[in-house]
Parts: structure tokens; C-alpha cells; sequence
């Protein structure tokens, strides 16, 4: 197969997994439309490493869990505006509240 | 507030010459800021410390870290052993690898799925989108386009140094730095690749910081102006005009002093809080004030010798330059087709086009160098050209600056006009030792300054200038700009300086794509809203240029 061939096909490949993972988070965001405070449910059921942060139903951003050899888990907070990272925490917990922080949200009640 | 540059008490020093003195600044993300100053105050050594490619000789230039800068240099190196488009992919190599890890990854997630392969899915995501990568193909197509690189394929090794600035840039934005500096952004690109440039450079997401003499820039763009002077830096916030008007009344306050400058200012801040319709009226009216201004020029009135100065060239008939069908082709391509235009006495006519689509075979017609392939190209009796082709000005590299234009004579004469020499020679931003400056070491910019006064002081009625706004600071131009209102005769001017034709132009001739020219009487902003009007938006955004086939 052509170079160009391949190139076509990881385009195709790219483009139905990044609509697949779109859709996956406008799936998890109409769960959470409805809940009061901070909230945040798993991107993918089948595992925790990433979950979408939302505050009185708005979509702040997301919380994931960092790759790394070390010992203690290291969780990265990214807005969702301009997918930039707000810092590192030790806890889902911690970045989810440092993301609503970042927002300008009072952290009263959480899901 | 977070910085991303910071400067502390910076000098620089050049062989006991300082060039910036005990400067603090800070620069914030987002920041869009034009920098001014008259020519070797030091704008252009300022951004290459920004750049970390030159360290001050005292102080401190510090990028905080995590934030990337990038700079495009008055002369870019690129890879000489790439093409063009393996270039500017450069630009993008590292969202390049990003796409082939994020590719490799999903590959492994269809067969094998971990939590480590979501969490780095996630993280290459995120990488991606905040890159902009999904539409990485087109903007590159649409960048490349839009600053009219050359073909893809073309080897470096081969282009102009227009055309590998050209790349230079389109290279440095596709990389998006968090710090955009910029030497002359607009150098070498004609006046639609500016207007994509600063529409681009508005909504960049980092700090950009730009030396530039593009006062619509400066004036759209700019949140910021930082004006160089002599080893200082002054920071005014706001746009062109705010600084103009900031200026005038801090000199206002200083007394008489400075109140030719005051002066100056505030003549540019009328014109630019003017209406367009004013403005079109202004030069509207320049056209039924030949013979008066004729008269003003003759009277001998007391001449600014520290401003530039264009001598009155003999009186012009009723016919300057007439076109009627013109047509000429170059090898197997089609350049001009079916022009027609009468260029009236007093009139201005600003030529806009990228390079390369017939704009200097236009002036060697007018000269007579070359002759129209169909159609009759006339020129009046009475004109006289003043036209210095630079190429083959026939400069000796060991006279100086000053012998080069005044011919080592204390005075330059034109017709009825003497001007000292040295007065002249520095109205075109060569101060004190500058003209002493061998011939053969001048720079690129220095080159088009020479030219641009010895064309001037030909003494001619019909100028023909090639682009020269290029290598001039934005008081030389402004100067430039008043001497060009006050001459009572005609100049065709290449330009894609669109604040310079507002200000000066009568006419405008504009290429339109193909071997197709439009001749328009008014400005190049009332150019610009007819073109819309008659072509639609897309006429407006450039395009890579391509030529139609000869058929004879």
C-alpha cells in the first residue's frame, strides 16, 4: 500500500476515534446535567484513570491520572478551554477542586 | 500577574556603542506589542535577547520556564538541504510525532487496553487539541497559501530572500510559540498577505512582539507600543493612535522644545482619526491642486532640511502616462492583459501585487526598457523620470554612504533647489557616523535607503519608487509620506505598506490574479471595499499566484 494510502487511513482512523471519544464525553456530560455542586463521572466505564469535572451541571474541564513509575499517583487538572493544565495534585478529588477553582466556582457541595 | 519574559536593568553594548541602556520591562501571555524607533536604536537587538540568541552585556532577559519563543530574523537561516514544504512541516514536527504516538497508541488500544494507554490517550488528546492538530493539514495548505510561498517542491537552496522569509514565517507560526517575536514581519509580503498576517497575529493565543513599521498593525493589532530612543525604552499602552495623541501631549507639556514633533504627531493623529471619506477627499483634492502647488514650490519657500525632501521637477503637460490596451507576456506566461489608465498630473498611484506578477515590467515600460507585446504604452513630453533600478546602480563598495548619494559635493542641487548634503543624506535615517559607512557593507536595508535617495534627487516630475516604505523606521516614513503630499508632480509607487497608500495614494493598480489589472481612482482602503463589493469576500483573502499560459 501507498505511503499516501496510509497516510488516508490513519487520517479516517483518527477522525472516527476522536468523534468516538466525543461522543463518549457527551454521553457522561448528560448524566451529570442534572447534579447540583462539584461532580465528576469516568470518561470510559471500564476504568478511572479519566473523568469529566462539571459544576452545577457546567463542563469545567476534565481530571486525569498522570503515566508514571512512581509510587503515589499524580492526578493532572485540564480546563476545558484550550485543554490547558492547571496543575498536579495527589488525589482525582484534590484536581477536580483545583479545576473549579481555576473556573471561579465556590466549592460548597459535591457528587 | 504572571509574567513570560521579564527584562531587568538589561544593557547592550557594541564595540563601546550602547545600544540599549538599563531597560526593565515584563511581558505578559497574550501580550500584542509593536515596537518603534528610529533605524540602530536597537529593536532588533531587543528581540534577539527576548530570543535568548544574544545575552545583554548587564542585567537580566529571562523566558520564565515553560513557555517556548520563537523569532523571525531580518535574514532566517532555513535547511538548505529541505524543500520548501519540508520547511515549514518544521514548524510542526512536534505535533507531527504527537499525531504518529497518539496513531500508535490507538493501534494498541484495539487489542490491548490498559489504564496506562487511556491515561496517555487522554494526555495526547489533550496535546492535540490544544495544538490545533485535527485541521493540522489545511492550515498548513492555508498558511502557505496565504503568505504566497513558493511551489512545495522548490529546493531552498534556489529562492530569494523575499521567498525564504516568506518561509521563515509561515514556518515560525505553524510552530505557535508562547512568545512570538517578530523582526519586519511584513517585509517582502504585498499588502493582502499583511492583511491575512495581521488578522492571524490578532487572534494568536501567546505574546506577540513585533518590530515593525505597519502602522494599521500597530494601530489593530497593538495593545501595547514600546518605543526605542536611544538606548531607553518608553512603554505606551494602547494602539498607534493612542500613542500618537500620548506623545503629542507629553511634548505638549515639555514645552517648545520638541514642538515640531508635537507638530508632526498631531498632523498623522488628524489623518487617523479622519473619516474614510475624508480621507478619500483629501486625496481627491490633490488632484485640482497641481497648478497651485506648482506655484508653493516655486515661491522658494523655507525648506526643513531634516525632513526628507523631493525637488520640483519641471512642469507636467495635460498628459503624463497613458495605457490603452496593454499586453505583455514574459517566456510562456502571460503578465498584463487589456490594461487601460491615464495617470492625471499630481497623481499618486500605489501598484499592489506580489512579486513577481509584472510590477517592475510596468516601470521598465514607462522608462522605455521594455515595450508592450499589444496596446500602446505613452509617455508625455514633459515628463521626466527619476528612477533608480538597484540592481544596477553601479555602487563602488569602498566610497561611503554620503559620497554615494550627494557625490562628495557639500550641496545637492535639482533644478531651483540646494540642499546641504549632509542634512540630506541624514533625512533618510543615516545620523553622524552612519554615512560613513563603506559602500560595500551596507545591509539589504541600507541598500533600499541609498536608492530611495538618489532616486529623489533626480529631479524628475514622474517618480518611480520600488517599495519604499520596506527598510524605513515610522517617522522616516512619515516623513516620507509629507514630502511625497507636498510634491507638486506624479509618482507610481510599489507599495504593500496599506497605512502609506491610504495616506498618499490617488490611484491604485492592482493585480487581480492571472494577467488581470484593475485601475482605481481613491485610496488603498476604498480599493479594497470596491474589490468586495465587485469580487466578493474570497477576493479578498491571498492566494499562491499562478500565471496564465501564454497563447500566441
Amino acid at each position: 500500500m501507498s505511503d499516501e494510502a496510509l497516510e488516508a487511513i490513519h487520517n479516517a482512523e483518527r477522525i472516527v476515534w476522536v468523534a468516538g471519544w466525543r461522543l463518549q464525553e457527551d454521553r457522561v456530560l448528560r448524566q451529570l446535567a442534572s447534579t447540583r455542586g462539584l461532580a465528576s463521572a469516568r470518561l470510559e466505564p471500564r476504568s478511572e484513570v479519566i473523568q469529566l469535572v462539571t459544576y452545577d451541571g457546567e463542563h469545567l474541564g476534565h481530571v486525569r491520572r498522570e503515566v508514571s513509575r512512581e509510587p503515589e499517583e499524580r492526578w493532572v487538572a485540564v480546563l476545558k478551554i484550550q485543554g490547558r493544565a492547571v496543575g498536579s495534585f495527589t488525589s482525582a478529588l484534590a484536581a477536580a477542586e483545583a479545576l473549579a477553582r481555576a473556573c471561579g466556582k465556590e466549592i460548597t457541595e459535591r457528587c | 500577574m504572571k509574567q513570560i519574559l521579564a527584562l531587568s536593568h538589561a544593557r547592550k553594548a557594541y564595540d563601546g556603542k550602547v545600544v540599549l541602556d538599563d531597560v526593565t520591562l515584563a511581558f505578559l501571555p497574550g501580550a500584542k506589542v509593536g515596537v518603534v524607533g528610529p533605524n540602530g536604536m536597537g529593536k532588533s537587538t531587543l528581540l534577539r535577547m527576548m530570543a535568548g540568541l544574544e545575552q545583554p552585556s548587564n542585567g537580566e532577559a529571562r523566558l520564565m520556564p515553560g513557555y517556548t519563543a520563537g523569532i523571525l530574523l531580518q535574514e532566517p537561516s532555513l535547511n538548505e538541504d529541505k524543500t520548501v514544504l519540508g520547511n515549514v512541516e518544521e514548524g510542526v514536527a512536534a505535533t507531527q510525532a504527537l499525531i504518529e504516538r497518539y496513531n500508535h497508541v490507538a493501534a494498541q488500544m484495539a487489542t490491548d487496553y490498559t489504564d496506562e494507554l487511556l491515561a496517555e490517550m487522554g494526555r495526547l488528546l489533550e496535546q492535540l487539541d490544544h495544538r490545533g492538530a485535527w485541521d493540522l493539514d489545511s492550515r498548513l495548505e492555508q498558511a502557505m497559501d496565504a503568505l504566497r510561498c513558493p511551489p512545495p517542491d522548490a529546493e531552498v537552496s534556489v529562492l530569494s530572500g523575499g521567498e525564504r522569509r516568506r518561509v521563515a514565517l509561515c514556518r515560525l507560526l505553524l510552530s505557535q510559540p508562547d512568545l512570538l517575536l517578530l523582526d519586519e514581519p511584513t517585509n517582502h509580503l504585498d499588502a493582502e498577505s499583511v492583511a491575512w498576517l495581521e488578522q492571524h497575529l490578532e487572534k494568536y493565543p501567546g505574546t506577540v512582539v513585533a518590530v515593525t513599521h505597519d502602522r494599521y498593525f500597530l494601530d489593530n493589532v497593538a495593545g501595547w507600543i514600546l518605543e526605542l530612543d536611544r538606548g531607553r525604552a518608553y512603554p505606551y499602552e494602547g494602539n498607534y493612535s493612542t500613542y500618537l495623541g500620548t506623545k503629542a501631549s507629553r511634548l505638549r507639556v515639555e514645552g517648545q522644545r520638541d514642538a515640531k514633533l508635537r507638530r508632526r504627531l498631531e498632523e498623522e493623529l488628524e489623518w487617523v482619526r479622519s473619516s474614510p471619506r475624508a480621507r478619500q477627499a483629501k486625496s481627491r483634492a490633490r488632484l485640482g491642486r497641481y497648478e497651485q502647488m506648482t506655484a508653493e514650490a516655486a515661491s522658494g519657500e523655507k525648506l526643513d532640511f531634516e525632513e526628507i525632501q523631493i525637488p520640483p521637477g519641471p512642469r507636467l503637460g495635460s498628459l503624463v502616462v497613458e495605457a490603452a490596451g496593454l499586453a505583455k507576456g514574459f517566456g510562456d506566461r502571460m503578465l498584463i492583459e487589456d490594461l487601460s489608465f491615464s495617470l492625471p498630473p499630481n497623481g499618486i498611484v500605489g501598484v499592489i501585487g506580489p512579486n513577481g506578477v509584472g510590477k517592475t515590467t510596468l516601470f521598465k515600460m514607462i522608462i522605455g526598457e521594455e515595450q508592450p507585446d499589444a496596446g500602446t504604452m505613452t509617455v508625455g513630453e514633459t515628463v521626466q523620470v527619476s528612477y533608480v533600478d538597484q540592481l544596477r546602480a553601479g555602487i563602488d563598495p569602498g566610497t561611503t554612504v554620503w559620497e554615494v548619494i550627494s557625490g562628495g559635493e557639500a550641496f545637492i542641487r535639482a533644478g531651483r533647489t540646494e540642499i546641504p548634503s549632509r542634512a540630506y543624506v541624514a533625512a533618510f535615517g543615516f545620523k553622524g557616523s552612519d554615512q560613513q559607512k563603506p559602500a560595500g557593507l551596507m545591509s539589504g536595508g541600507e541598500r533600499g535607503r541609498v536608492n530611495l535617495a538618489l532616486t529623489l534627487k533626480l529631479g524628475g516630475n514622474l517618480l518611480l519608487l520600488d517599495e519604499p516604505a520596506n527598510d524605513l523606521d515610522v517617522e522616516t516614513l512619515a516623513s516620507l509620506e509629507r514630502a511625497l503630499l507636498d510634491f507638486p508632480g506624479c509618482a507610481v509607487i510599489t507599495s504593500h505598506d496599506r497605512w502609506f497608500l491610504d495616506r498618499v495614494a490617488t490611484h491604485i493598480l492592482a493585480w487581480e490574479g492571472g494577467a488581470s489589472w484593475f485601475w482605481f481612482e481613491g485610496n488603498f482602503g476604498s480599493y479594497e471595499q470596491n474589490k468586495t463589493g465587485r469580487l466578493g469576500p474570497e477576493a479578498a483573502r491571498p492566494h499562491r499566484v499562478t500565471y496564465r499560459k501564454l497563447t500566441r
